[in-house]
């Protein structure tokens, strides 16, 4: 087993490593920026939308300003590099290369631009992305970047209209219903899967680093498989609350609200498949048991999305607690497994009563995205 | 059984303590009703809770009979609810949307391609609705509206943002379902296109719900429902307040079931 070192000097390493020579935290600090930048862009566009683009700004100064504007999401990685160079400089006593620091920024400047949805993001998205990281090594790579960002300014074109996913699918109505939140959801899920992702992977390193018993091995790999489901549940909550608020008009449909919850329960359930296919590589009777307990696990997060409401926590602070109860409970006492299959009626029916109760036309500012309401009616 | 909509001690808000609607007894029965009242009234809270969007806080709505609450299915299979806001998700294409409803009702995929054809949205029913104007929102909607032939009809300002030949469409099969037999309800500022055929008026004044018989005579329906639409006519127990002053929110009294005066128990 390698040590965990202390947090301190934990902390002291990697801010070293940022401010520092080593490009490799550096590359993990830009990809960051990239990520960030390419989640925030759809929705930055829809709020300098509508109006906005009646005012006097050619296409390019339009992309251009977008692009600097998609610094504000990328401010806490600005802040952080701020204070590990100040670390760097007045506590740790330790040298800071201007020129990474000057990398780092312009890395962000080109994440940002690497995150404007444009009408050749095919072309624009890898030369932006390509100086993010070119800019970080420092030095060359600087002007590598900002060559790169030249380049992506002649070739990027306008800000793209948005395409909704639509006409394509040509299913049974049946499926729509889940398909509405796969599609809020989209490439969304890849996030939202990494931390159960990284909880399974600690477990497989813990079981082979550690000499462990068959029970106790059992036991972690099966607390980390329903934890991972509990993540994963929790993370998708979060986001359909957030880009699929309750469709109003549809509850007018002859569609009881035990169907509605039935969807969400399939549209939770499935983008978890990663998860158990990870299990089934860890051990199959862990397998097993996150496949008996995953409905009951989707069916207290269906329950929890209704309940959401105003809460600043969302449906993952209610979650957190009922699902990670019953994970370690189960993960702990596997025959409960069967007590947890044996409630999915009871929390059925319990899930359906607060779909009932929902004040669905109620604003809702907390949790509100225009992109994914129904009722905004000017989104486009 | 009893046809069309019964409303049974229903109080409604969107905060604890706070009712938008109130209503004690109502009954909307087959034909056409016009549901009037100022702006911020609230008639179209009324409306999404005889839609089943919006679930009363306290009492039962009961639609054909059947409560609304109880079997969500059954009591919705043959409603339509046209809202004023076209509520369609941005997820879909129209064309999927108005499948999904073909499929609800109960019929044919093929229906779902006519009503987009009678609407006029067959060449863009493959694009989101965000991608629309405005009047192509609504008109989706109407789509929706007009499969399956539904008994029961909550349309919600239904002429707005219409064009002409649109709005003559609508009529025309409004007409249609009212010969038919069905409860129709008409949320509208515009009377006149309505008035011939109305054969009730639901008022909201300050939350609370009043019904109405119309007279036979042409001139004195206009008269009833110009003035319900401007100041609706005050209910027993509310006490004569002034046009613009918001009447204290108390629970309204049983009306009587004569034309011009106004009605609501079942």
């Amino acid at each position: 087993m390698v040590p965990i070192p202390s947090i301190p000097l934990f902390l002291r390493a990697n801010i070293l490593r940022l401010v520092g020579a080593d490009p490799a935290l550096a590359l993990g600090f830009a990809v960051l920026g990239l990520t960030l930048a390419a989640q925030a862009g759809p929705t930055l566009r829809l709020g300098l939308g509508g109006w906005l683009r009646s005012l006097p700004v050619g296409a390019r100064r339009y992309r251009r300003a977008m692009a600097v504007a998609l610094l504000v999401p990328l401010t806490p990685l600005l802040v952080l590099m701020v204070a590990a160079a100040a670390a760097a400089i007045f506590r740790y006593d330790a040298p800071v290369d201007p020129l990474r620091i000057l990398g780092l920024v312009c890395s962000l400047a080109l994440a940002g631009a690497a995150g404007v949805p444009v009408v050749r993001p095919w072309i624009a998205r890898p030369i932006a992305a390509a100086g993010s990281l070119a800019a970080v090594t420092g030095g060359g790579g600087i002007l590598a970047g900002l060559l790169l960002g030249i380049i992506w300014d002649r070739v990027a074109g306008p800000v793209a209209v948005p395409r909704h996913q639509a006409g394509g699918w040509r299913q049974s109505p049946r499926w729509l219903r889940p398909m509405i939140a796969w599609r809020a959801l989209g490439a969304r899920v890849v996030t939202v899967s990494i931390a159960p992702l990284g909880v399974c992977g600690a477990a497989f390193l813990y079981r082979i680093n550690n000499r462990l018993t068959t029970e106790a091995a059992g036991g972690v790999t099966r607390t980390a498989v329903l934890i991972a489901l509990v993540l994963t549940f929790a993370g998708l909550a979060d986001l359909l609350i957030m880009r699929r608020p309750p469709w109003p008009w549809a509850r007018s449909l002859p569609v009881g609200s035990r169907n509605r919850v039935l969807d969400d329960v399939i549209a939770l359930a499935v983008p978890a498949a990663p998860t158990l296919l990870v299990a089934l590589g860890l051990d199959w009777k862990a397998l097993l048991v996150g496949v008996v307990t995953l409905p009951a696990l989707a069916l207290l997060a269906a329950g929890a999305m209704r309940r959401a409401g105003g809460r600043l926590s969302r449906a993952s602070g209610e979650y957190l607690v009922t699902g990670s109860s019953l994970a370690l409970a189960v993960a702990w006492r596997p025959g409960l497994t069967l007590v947890a299959l044996g409630s999915v009626p009871l929390l059925w029916w319990h899930a359906a009563r607060a779909d009932r109760r929902l004040v669905v036309t109620q604003w809702q500012s907390l949790h509100h995205q225009a992109g994914g309401d129904s009722l905004a009616g000017e989104a486009r | 059984m009893n046809r069309g909509y019964v409303l049974s001690g229903v109080r409604f808000g969107y905060h604890r303590g706070a009712p938008i609607v109130a209503s004690d007894a109502l009954r909307i029965g087959p034909g056409l009703t016009l549901l009037l009242g100022p702006n911020g009234a609230g008639k179209s809270t009324l409306m999404k809770l005889l839609a089943g969007v919006e679930r009363p806080a306290e009492g039962t709505i009961t639609l054909d009979g059947i409560d609304l609450w109880r079997d969500e299915v059954g009591s919705r299979r043959r409603l339509a609810y046209v809202p004023e806001q076209p509520d369609l998700t941005p997820y879909a294409s129209v064309r999927e949307v108005i499948r999904l409803v073909a499929s609800l009702r109960a019929v044919p995929l093929a229906d779902a391609e006519a009503a987009l054809e009678r609407v006029g949205l067959s060449a863009v029913a493959g694009r989101s609705v965000r991608e629309l104007s405005m009047g192509q929102r609504r008109r989706a909607v109407l789509a929706a509206a007009f499969i399956g032939r539904p008994d029961t009809l909550l349309l919600d300002e239904p002429l707005e943002t219409l064009d002409r030949s649109m709005r003559e469409t609508l009529l025309e099969w409004l007409s249609d379902r009212i010969e038919a037999g069905a409860t129709v309800l008409v949320s509208t500022h515009e009377i006149e296109p309505f008035l011939a055929q109305a054969a009730e008026i639901v008022t909201v004044v300050s939350g609370a719900v009043r019904s109405m018989t119309l007279p036979a005579d042409p001139e004195a329906r206009r008269r009833l429902t110009e003035e319900a639409s401007r100041h609706p006519p005050t209910p027993p127990g509310l006490g004569g307040e002034a046009p613009g002053t918001t009447p204290p929110r108390r629970r309204p009294s049983a009306p009587s079931a004569s034309p011009g005066e106004p009605t609501g128990a079942p």
